[in-house]
């Protein structure tokens, strides 16, 4: 056998071992989703906790009016919630946009707090530490400023989260919002939904497992001063609050019915740089937690651990190598002689990755068609192959971090403004980032 | 030469640092010299081009411009005569017309499109003594009419398409076939002999019909075997320079493309039939890299042992080529690796098997040079073809002894000429009645059938030279013996796989495991689409569902 032999049954044993397993996920996901659904996802209380929403926002001037009205206007009572809004070290009008809705709702409890660059300015962690620390809630709801969520989204979380003693954190579902902005965007909405069908519910389902996905999600609070606060290392600050609730003894839940609408990157770059962020950010968390594996008292974390693992190292490597193998093959460079490894091989893969895809998207509303079958098929030669490239570009700024002991930054997301057409947007993004 | 000058300069009175410049100016004078001799050089090779055509037996001319079905044709002609040792130059009508003057004979195939120059050529040439042999209609009419010769013809063109064809390849029986033309030309005077008939609806004519110095074949599909076959052995005729019959060539019986891993007892039970009948043969094996110690392998390289001494041979046919551009160092490093696997087991094959347009490409004529005996292969391997730019069939050079395909025309296979050594080529995954169908047409076919071991062989590799040559054969110069001797065959073979290689090798026996598992998770996918697509409708678009629609609007 050849090097080319063992490469390639690399590639067949991992690239078909995750496939069943997200098969598997696919399955837990599939009917977990078509219960709650079968619900309205209320189990209402007696008494409403205080809960307090935090919104870290750096520049969100475009978004942040948007945002902040969606979270007046929760079916959630009035005088039970206050919303934080941590203006981050920014330049823009945000903290005159956030004046003039203070003014515009005297009786509502919303605060914002603005922070230069010597207290902020360092990333989202570090945002919510500041929040936490004038925040009153006993329990502590986060949103990002570019969502919408809807009305019910907050009351069903929290209603949820109340309703089992042994839940850490209840998160609801996100969707975006400007799908149909770009390719790029029709590509990153279903990859949302297929990760929060497939990895989310199918985790919850069978593991109880799932991860904090950064917006959208009630906490307790004793949980937040349990841990002291936010991690300001990590760049994913979710995925690192998942692991330590987990250690803790809590669960998390996935509540797919408080959904929240957000925007996502419509230009390659901008979804480039977002994506190698929360690459890092995971990279960072999975090299922090990797010690918890063979630690029998870590609990289901040890499996969520383990899954990352899958996910960054075995996915990635058998992805390089098939890719590598067939342009080689291609080129007539390198061939296997392995019997067996066939196009049939490749072609049942598609398939099962196409349908797996596809009854993720079919519990959604409007998002089954044949266009998306399409779509998907167009991903997984094009968006997938992206996201190995922005994997091993986070593992080499990880590597250069470490040598050189940088500091963690916050990259943000440029927000576009969506009240324009796709491409007026994208020329005023891009008119605002020069002038910069 | 320093001291001479330093002698020089004592004479002249002159001090050393002179002696250095005038060293140097002799230097620069030297190099001056030898620059500007080497551009010298330069335009007289420019002066002298060498010609496009180079010069070889035959020249075949065809048209300007011609078509991909026409370059085809005359990559069978060039073949064709590869196979019977001339060495061939070929080239359009314009070019040929330069170059016409250095040959003596002249095959001008379909040729419409050409200049005024090549009928004064033409013309020139017979003055001289040359020989043409005209295939198809226009050029000859054109050439007959301005030598406005004695000689009268009909061309029959309207609605008269389609003939039909008879003709004798030997004297017992004739074979028949209809031909497609855009139009039939037959002289009606002024040529000695004809062979062949040609019927188009109430015309007859000849199939090929000459004189002294002028032959004409009337038709010039070489798409149509029947029509390739009469070509052939035409050609052979008219090139051959004694009033005799032309030297018989031989036909083998060839076993095509057997694997080790294919049926052993059905090779044995032809080998052992024809080993019965006293019939030579010959069996193309296809090469092995790895695993040559496999208890398969040793089974079939017994089988092949019991047939070499037997009257079998083995010929060795060419790795499968997968690239984009045959690349000779690559296939010659395989080809060692394969000879070594066969010749450790005591198979020694004697020639080489490759598709027939290797002998085309430069690197296939490379892979070649290292076999005496080549078997050619009507196989499709992209990454050859003929080139017009070659201009001859470089291959010529290296003196093979040339085995083509039979131009099969029935469905025996056999080969109806004996102007070339043809192969009659049996698969052997078709059945065995089948197989020995073929095998008894050979041994009825007017062809004679020829052991390979008649014929001395050689080929080299990286590493072995092997030599047959007055019946003796051997292998990097120490003599061998091909007679059989029966082995024992392990029966606890240790393959000494760990996990993965048994994993590997059963990888599509897995395969087949996982097209069930994806046939079941694919039939379960499709019900979950449907109950999804079911509960959708029903939440988002009967009554009792639309408050939550509302809500959600």
């Amino acid at each position: 056998m050849s090097l080319t032999d063992y490469l390639s049954l690399y590639a067949i044993v991992a690239i078909w071992g995750l496939m069943f397993l997200n098969i598997f996920l696919s399955i837990g996901g599939f009917i977990y989703m078509m219960k709650v659904n079968k619900t309205d996802g209320r189990i209402p209380l007696k008494e409403y906790p205080m809960v307090s929403i935090m919104v870290p926002a750096h520049n969100e001037g475009i978004v942040i009016r948007r945002t902040v009205e969606a979270l007046l206007n929760f079916d959630y009572p009035k005088d039970r919630y206050e919303i934080i809004v941590i203006n981050d070290n920014s330049t823009d009008n945000s903290a005159e946009i956030l004046q003039e809705i203070q003014e515009e709702n005297p009786d509502r409890k919303l605060i914002a707090i603005s922070t230069d660059n010597i207290v902020g300015g360092k990333g989202k962690s570090n945002a919510l530490n500041i929040a936490l620390s004038v925040a009153q809630g006993t329990l502590i709801a986060i949103y990002d400023a570019d969502n919408t969520p809807a009305p019910n989204a907050l009351i069903i979380l929290v209603e949820n989260l109340m309703a089992d003693e042994k839940l850490g954190a209840v998160i609801g579902k996100f969707r975006t919002r400007n799908r149909n902005a770009s390719i790029l965007t029709r590509f990153v909405n279903i990859e949302t939904l297929a990760y929060q069908c497939m990895n989310q519910a199918g985790r919850f389902f069978f593991f109880k497992l799932c991860t904090i996905p950064g917006t959208n999600f009630v906490i307790r609070r004793s949980i937040i001063d349990g841990m002291g606060g936010w991690d300001t290392k990590a760049l994913s600050e979710d995925t690192e609050i998942s692991f330590r609730i987990y250690r803790m003894g809590y669960y998390i839940k996935f509540m797919p019915l408080a959904v929240t609408w957000e925007q996502e990157p419509q230009m390659l770059k901008q979804w480039f740089k977002q994506r190698t962020r929360w690459a890092k950010g995971n990279l960072y968390v999975l090299i922090k937690n990797f010690k918890y594996v063979f630690d029998r008292n870590a609990g289901p974390m040890r499996m969520d651990v383990f899954y990352y693992m899958l996910v960054y190292v075995l996915m990635l490597t058998s992805l390089i190598c098939s890719d590598v193998i067939f342009v080689l093959g291609v080129l007539g460079l390198c061939h296997s002689t392995l019997g067996g490894f066939s196009t049939l091989l490749w072609g049942m893969a598609i398939l099962l990755f196409v349908l797996n895809v596809m009854i993720t998207l079919a519990v959604e509303k409007n998002e089954f068609s044949l266009q998306s079958a399409l779509l998907v098929l167009l991903m997984l030669f094009t968006y997938s192959k992206m996201w190995v490239a922005v994997v091993l570009n986070a593992c080499y700024l990880s590597l250069q971090d470490r040598i050189y002991h940088k500091e963690v930054v916050w990259d943000k997301t440029e927000r576009v403004d969506e009240s324009l057409s796709p491409k007026k947007a994208n020329k005023e993004f891009k008119e605002r980032k020069r002038e910069r | 030469m320093i001291r001479m000058l330093c002698g020089l300069s004592k004479k002249l009175k002159m001090n050393y640092s002179m002696t250095y410049k005038i060293l140097c100016f002799i230097s620069l004078l030297l190099t001056a010299c030898v620059l500007l001799g080497d551009t010298v050089y330069a335009d007289e090779a420019i002066e002298r081009k060498a010609p496009l055509i180079p010069l070889g037996d035959v020249l075949v001319v065809y048209s300007d411009g011609a078509s991909d079905a026409e370059v085809s044709a005359v990559s069978d002609i060039v073949e064709i005569l590869t196979y019977q040792s001339f060495q061939v130059s070929y080239g359009t009508a314009t070019q040929a017309a330069k170059a016409l003057d250095d040959f003596d004979y002249v095959i001008c195939y379909e040729v419409d499109k050409y200049p005024e120059q090549l009928l004064q050529k033409l013309a020139t040439g017979q003055r001289r003594g040359l020989k043409i042999f005209f295939i198809g209609s226009e050029l000859i009419q054109d050439y007959m009419d301005q030598q406005t010769a004695t000689s009268s013809y009909s061309y029959i063109t309207e609605n008269k398409k389609v003939g039909r064809v008879t003709y004798a390849f030997d004297s017992a029986s004739s074979q028949e076939g209809l031909v497609k033309e855009d139009g039939f030309l037959f002289f009606t005077r002024g040529m000695l002999q004809e062979s062949g008939v040609v019927e188009v609806g109430e015309h007859t004519g000849y199939v090929i019909a000459n004189n002294e110095q002028i032959a004409h074949m009337t038709i010039g599909d070489m798409s149509n075997n029947l029509v390739k076959a009469i070509f052939a052995k035409e050609v052979s005729k008219w090139k051959w320079p004694f009033d005799s019959e032309e030297h018989v060539y031989a036909q083998y019986i060839v076993l095509n493309e057997v694997y080790p891993f294919q049926n052993p007892e059905k090779l044995l039970e032809i080998v052992d039939l024809l080993v019965k009948e006293q019939e030579p043969f010959v069996i193309s094996v296809m090469p092995v890299y790895v695993n040559a110690d496999y208890p398969a392998m040793q089974r079939f390289c017994e089988i092949l042992r019991y047939a070499q001494a037997n009257g079998g041979a083995v010929i060795l046919h060419a790795p499968l080529n997968q690239k984009p551009e045959l690349d000779s160092e690559l296939i010659n490093e395989y080809m060692t690796i394969a000879l070594k696997n066969y010749m450790e087991q005591k198979v020694y094959p004697i020639g080489i098997q490759v598709p027939v347009d290797w002998m085309f490409d430069t690197e296939g004529i490379e892979v070649l040079s290292r076999f005496s005996t080549v078997f050619t292969v009507e196989e499709e391997d992209t990454a050859s073809s003929f080139s017009e730019d070659l201009h001859t069939n470089e291959v010529y050079e290296d003196g093979h002894q040339w085995v083509g395909p039979a131009i099969s025309l029935d469905n025996t296979g056999v080969s109806y000429t004996k102007v070339y050594s043809t192969a009659v080529y049996i698969d052997f995954t078709e059945e065995a009645d089948v197989i020995v169908d073929k095998i008894h047409a050979c041994q009825d076919s007017f062809v004679p059938l020829k052991s390979l071991w008649d014929v001395d062989h050689t080929f080299w590799s990286d590493e072995d030279l092997l030599l047959y040559k007055n019946g003796i054969l051997t292998v990097n110069s120490i003599r061998v013996e091909k007679a059989y001797e029966p082995s024992e065959q392990e029966e606890d073979y240790e393959y000494n796989r760990n996990t993965l290689k048994r994993f590997s090798r059963n990888l599509a026996e897995e395969n087949r495991k996982l097209v069930v598992v994806v046939v079941v998770v694919s039939v379960l996918f499709v019900f979950f689409l449907y109950s999804a697509r079911h509960n959708n409708k029903k939440r988002f678009f009967y009554s009792e569902d639309k408050p939550e629609q509302k809500e959600e609007k």
